[in-house]
């Protein structure tokens, strides 16, 4: 096969429409006749409802319709556990908890009958802090009892490990709660016929996951919920599960009206899920040579309030929680605890940033008790083929220490950094992180389909539930499209994200689009192209193995001149009474974990980083300026490399901001600065310059040798700028953020700890 | 509230209204006359997704009373190209893959556009900064940054 048009950079095949601001999304939609709706949120972090009523409300000239718990056909939902109302019923567990909804005629009128709704509340008492939620007398947030879940791995004997290790060396890390901050809010249009079918133009990551779940609440069948993808404004896990969509379609099916909700943002910091903040315990037994021989880990996640995606993200941090290291002995214990804060969900990375940050650290730390190169320590250590995870997993195409060499040489790793101190009150230091972080969803079934259709003038039509977040998938999917038929990019025409045509297909999530949709996308042009090859080869009377498709033709393998286009194949199938279609799906192998031992292959496999930062810290202010990080990236083929390396600079850029300036603060549950001037997210001010490296480790199972790479962007960010903040002053951050308060304290400590030193010296 | 009568220019074309006295330009060119490329993330001046020109200045247009627009001439991203005559802009755009979701495009265009229009040769600092209030989360920046200073050079040669 030509390998003409993967590998490549071509255009975004959505950007023409994004740069002429003609690209549709959900707000841009209007119909005739169109309601907008609000919803009204709770106004305690924890209390019972008395009452709710509506009486004044539904007098306000405009208000057409007030929904509440009792209006919700099934009012339950959640990715895992059904634990999430779609409206409180007698209870609210955080103060962003939804009771009512208003559809008005106008956004400002329904606005105004949110604050004529009268809610009485009995107070309950709340719990803020994962650790206090453990404790025997906390409040309960729900009736099961607050640990909402424990996942164990066990590896080898962690306490003969101890025994074993020259050095023991043991850190604690808290990180933050941050938002996803796409710039586009959640928005959604419902609109319902005239037979009753519900069709919602709403941004969502996984539009056949989310119309199983809406026509659940709705009751119901899935083929009267019809979810159709208009442009989304970022994902980053923000949309991983159904919001507003319940509302909006409630209130169309009780008006027969179409209606529109659009978030405000300060409902998009209090009200849509948050990443989750965790306490991290790290002990790590190590050899004088830097050998790593034993390791264990506690993780303590906030769930917040309901479950959403919180176990899996806490699985998946025990999974990874270890590093990317070969350590012989290794026991982690992860607990999710339910609490009155915001919940928890899913958000690029998911659980590996946070583990990430503290492993990282940690192996600074190590380095610095053993007085190595903390390069060196990693190098050492490193994954290699053929070794096996804390999950007793086999590895292959491992590419980590290749991230590390490419890292290292661009970065300049072993030279110095020229003048530490730059100026008198600023000084420089350098930072490493590696990762590692697996594609797919953890330890269950998650299939992608594809149909193709090949039409008669020699197009290619290619139909997925895979959505365009933009990440680039339209565009990295066309190609691999593309490449399978041997025709040029503007020769298919690719559709998303629309449930009543397209395939199932788990979504964009888990950096899974391109590795799972990809192939399937392969598997269904190869169940295509086996209908042309077949009548091809008896029109040519040659055997169908003999004929390759290359530019556009079907024709004997190294004879172009031998062979018909694909338009006259498509069209001799037609005259002999087939048509061209193909179908297929693809699902990544992978299997459960003990729920003991943590044993098993959750994920087909994985991709591994290698970053490396510059910081200038201003140690009388305590402000940290990132001067450049350097990001080695294995991405397994990369489709289109521009693209990937937008994911790369993208993924810096989140890393940047939680490092430096994000955190949510959120006080007894009420979110303190729910916007964008209160939340720093990185500016272009901000945003360093970015060096991005690609490191092709093929995966055999991916298509054409990809893997699924976008999340591992922003996982070792945080811990490359931590770590470079301490070569620079010795300050030893432990929470993040390192805002200038954090920086200021850790300085603080540090020379406390130097002068102690010095005076115990003396003695 | 009373409406009042405005005039203004929106891409070229005059435009006569009644407005709410309250009612923002952003509500305006959205809701009115819908041109939806002009995007609402924050409405709080704080993400620069709304930015339109305002007689060749960027401007958060959820911050500008549409009463305020009488009598000036407006820019938004739809009088910015057209398929076969995209500003260079939007051609640097395509071809560095500066965007990703889309969202903060037309916010990017039109205040990088006011930055060229008043100095064709930038440097990066100045890029930085004319484009320090509009919010990208997809994309890191960095090719944003390489494809102003492109468009930069293109205009400069025409």
């Amino acid at each position: 096969m030509n390998q003409s048009i993967v590998g490549k950079y071509v255009p975004r095949v959505d950007a023409l429409d994004k740069v002429l601001g003609r690209a549709k999304y959900a707000d841009d939609i209007w119909f005739e006749g169109m309601l907008y709706a609000k919803v009204l949120r709770s106004k305690h972090p924890h209390a019972r409802i008395l009452k709710v009523d509506t009486s004044k409300a539904v007098q306000l000239e405009g208000v057409v319709a007030i929904l509440t718990a009792r209006d919700v056909p099934v009012n339950t939902f959640g990715i895992q556990t059904k634990d999430q109302v779609v409206l409180a019923e007698d209870r609210v567990r955080y103060m962003g908890d939804p009771v009512a909804v208003v559809a008005a005629e106008t956004e400002e009128i329904a606005d105004e009958a949110t604050e004529l709704i009268d809610v009485q509340y009995e107070i309950l008492p709340s719990v803020f802090d994962q650790r206090e939620a453990l404790k025997q007398d906390a409040p309960k947030v729900h009736a099961r009892g607050n640990l909402a879940a424990h996942r164990k791995i066990r590896k080898g004997n962690v306490e003969d490990g101890f025994a074993e290790s020259d050095e023991i060396v043991e850190d604690t890390f808290s990180t933050q709660k941050s938002e996803h901050c796409h710039i586009e809010p959640h928005a959604g249009v419902a609109v319902v016929d005239s037979l009753g079918k519900v069709t919602v133009w709403a941004g969502s990551s996984l539009p056949n996951v989310a119309q199983a779940e809406l026509a659940r609440v709705l009751g119901l069948p899935m083929s009267k919920v019809r979810i159709v993808q208009p442009e989304i404004g970022g994902n980053f896990g923000g949309r991983n599960e159904i919001s507003i969509e319940p509302y909006i379609c409630l209130i169309a099916m009780k008006t027969k009206r179409p209606v529109k909700l659009v978030r405000t943002r300060e409902e998009e910091f209090i009200a849509s899920t948050i990443r989750h903040s965790y306490f991290l315990r790290y002990k790590t037994g190590v050899k004088k040579d830097g050998t790593l021989i034993a390791r264990e880990i506690e993780i303590i996640s906030d769930a917040g309030a309901y479950s959403s995606y919180g176990e899996s993200s806490l699985t998946k941090s025990c999974i990874l929680a270890a590093g990317p290291y070969r350590i012989p002995n290794v026991k982690v214990d992860g607990y999710l605890v339910f609490t009155n804060n915001p919940v928890g969900g899913a958000m690029r990375g998911f659980g590996a940033p946070q583990v990430h940050v503290a492993e990282e650290t940690h192996m600074d730390n190590i380095a610095s008790r053993l007085s190595i190169d903390p390069l060196e320590l990693r190098v050492k250590n490193a994954l290699k083929n053929g070794d096996t995870t804390v999950t007793g997993q086999v590895l292959h195409s491992v590419g980590l220490t290749e991230t590390i060499e490419r890292a290292s040489e661009a970065f300049g790793w072993h030279k110095h950094l020229g003048e530490k101190a730059v100026r008198e009150s600023k000084v420089r230091g350098k930072g490493v992180s590696c990762a590692i972080y697996p594609i797919g969803l953890t330890e269950k079934p998650n299939p992608s389909g594809a149909f193709v259709k090949c039409n008669m003038d020699g197009t290619i039509n290619v139909i997925v539930g895979a959505v365009e977040v933009g990440q680039g998938s339209k565009t990295a999917l066309s190609q691999i499209a593309a490449e399978e038929f041997g025709v040029e990019l503007d020769k298919v025409n690719l559709t998303t994200g629309d449930t009543d045509v397209s395939p199932y297909d788990f979504g964009c999530v888990a950096s899974r689009t391109t590795y799972t949709t990809g192939k399937a996308i392969q598997i269904a042009a190869n169940s295509a192209r086996s209908i042309l090859f077949n009548t091809v080869a008896q029109e040519l009377a040659v055997s169908p193995d003999a004929l390759e498709m290359k530019n556009g033709k079907i024709c004997v393998k190294g004879s172009p001149s031998k062979g018909v286009s694909i338009a006259e194949a498509v069209q001799l199938c037609y005259r002999r009474g087939m048509l061209v279609l193909g179908s297929g799906y693809f699902n990544p192998p992978n299997n459960l974990l003990d729920p003991e031992t943590g044993r098993g292959s959750p994920y087909p496999s994985y991709v591994y980083a290698t970053q490396m930062a510059e910081v200038e810290v201003d140690v009388e202010c305590g402000l940290v300026k990132v001067l450049r990080i350097v990001a080695a990236h294995d991405t397994g083929r990369a489709i289109n490399p521009v693209l990937v390396k937008g994911q790369i600079f993208g993924g810096a850029a989140l890393g940047v901001g939680e490092a430096l300036t994000e955190s949510l603060v959120i006080e007894e549950g009420r979110t303190c600065n729910p916007n964008f001037f209160d939340y720093l997210i990185t500016s272009i001010e901000d945003m360093p310059d970015v060096e991005a490296i690609i490191v092709e480790e093929l995966e055999p199972t991916g298509p054409l040798g990809a893997k699924g790479f976008a999340e591992a962007t922003n996982v070792p960010t945080a811990a490359a700028i931590i770590n470079a903040i301490c070569d620079a002053t010795g300050a030893k951050i432990r929470t993040l953020p390192a805002n200038p308060a954090r920086v200021l304290q850790a300085l603080k400590e540090r020379k406390a700890l130097h002068e102690n030193w010095h005076s115990l010296d003396r003695v | 509230m009373s409406e009042k009568a405005i005039q203004f220019t929106v891409n070229g074309k005059s435009i006569q209204l009644l407005v709410k006295p309250n009612s923002t330009l952003l509500e305006i060119l959205r809701d009115e006359l819908k041109l939806t490329g002009t995007k609402k993330g924050c409405n709080r001046g704080d993400c620069g997704a709304c930015t339109v020109l305002i007689d060749g200045k960027a401007v958060n247009s959820c911050l500008f009373l549409a009463v305020k627009a009488n009598g000036k001439t407006i820019l938004t991203v739809e009088g910015l190209g057209e398929p076969g005559k995209l500003h260079p802009l939007q051609e640097a755009l395509i071809e560095y893959a500066g965007l990703q979701c889309g969202y903060c495009t037309p916010g990017i265009l039109l205040s990088a556009k006011a930055l060229l229009d008043e100095k064709p040769s930038p440097t990066e600092e100045d890029v930085r900064r004319a484009l320090a209030g509009n919010l990208c989360r997809c994309t890191g920046y960095t090719q944003i940054i390489g494809a102003v200073l492109s468009a930069a050079d293109k205009m400069r040669l025409k």
